[in-house]
């Protein structure tokens, strides 16, 4: 299964470590994750574990703009983006989950 | 293609996440997914014809604009604006009964609360 995720708030946000702990389940469950960061959750590429969910598989997008107003530096592995990331995220997903 | 549903639920004027929410919206299109916009509790005040420009706010003309042109169905609750005694609000934007908010809620694919 496919399955899609939205965070849109910052690492002080318990969002995070639930966002954290739903990726690694599904991963060792085999399940494919694909995170979409937009508006404060770009803050959380920063964030060591967080950023390590790539090395489990997770594809993480995130909107640019945003990561560009908040002065977000790129991270290696993680896709800065577009809106269109996030329409294609939520298009090819069985399931999709919102964090705000 | 998906029925996805964004609900905009916060004040216009101490947060971003409104514009944000309708930027979003916009972008949600770009696959032809359908998107449908819903403006209830204190987010129907970001339905109103309000001049957030006289406070230098930036103005969300150009993504309700870009939602119509989309042809993105964009609704009100009806019980929200009575509430907060609202009447008037953009023409773009539709005000609804609880039952059609519910309805079109439980016929989405996806729901996204901002």
């Amino acid at each position: 299964m496919k399955l899609g995720i939205l965070l849109t708030t910052s690492p002080e946000n318990e969002n995070t470590n639930t966002v954290i702990e739903i990726s690694k389940a599904a991963r060792d469950e085999g399940h494919e994750v694909s995170i979409f960061l937009m508006y404060d959750g770009v803050y959380n590429v920063n964030k060591k574990e967080f950023a390590e969910l790539v090395d489990k598989g997770v594809d993480i997008a995130i909107c640019a703009l945003n990561a560009e107003q908040r002065k977000v530096a790129k991270v290696d592995g993680i896709l800065f983006g577009s809106q269109y990331d996030h329409a294609c995220i939520a298009s090819d997903v069985d399931r999709f989950i919102s964090f705000g | 293609m998906k029925k996805i549903t964004v609900i905009v639920r916060n004040l216009p004027f101490n947060t971003r996440r409104n514009a944000e929410a309708l930027r979003m919206s916009v972008g949600l299109t770009l696959r032809e997914d359908k998107v449908t916009v819903i403006f209830m509790d204190d987010g129907v005040y970001t339905a109103t014809p309000i001049k957030p420009e006289i406070i230098h706010f930036a103005s969300l003309d150009r993504e309700f604009g870009a939602l119509a042109m989309l042809k993105c169905r964009m609704l009100a609750d009806k019980s929200s604006m009575e509430n907060r005694g609202i009447s008037d609000i953009i023409d773009k934007i539709q005000p609804v009964e609880r039952e059609e908010l519910v309805r079109t809620i439980t016929e989405s694919d996806i729901v996204i609360p901002f």
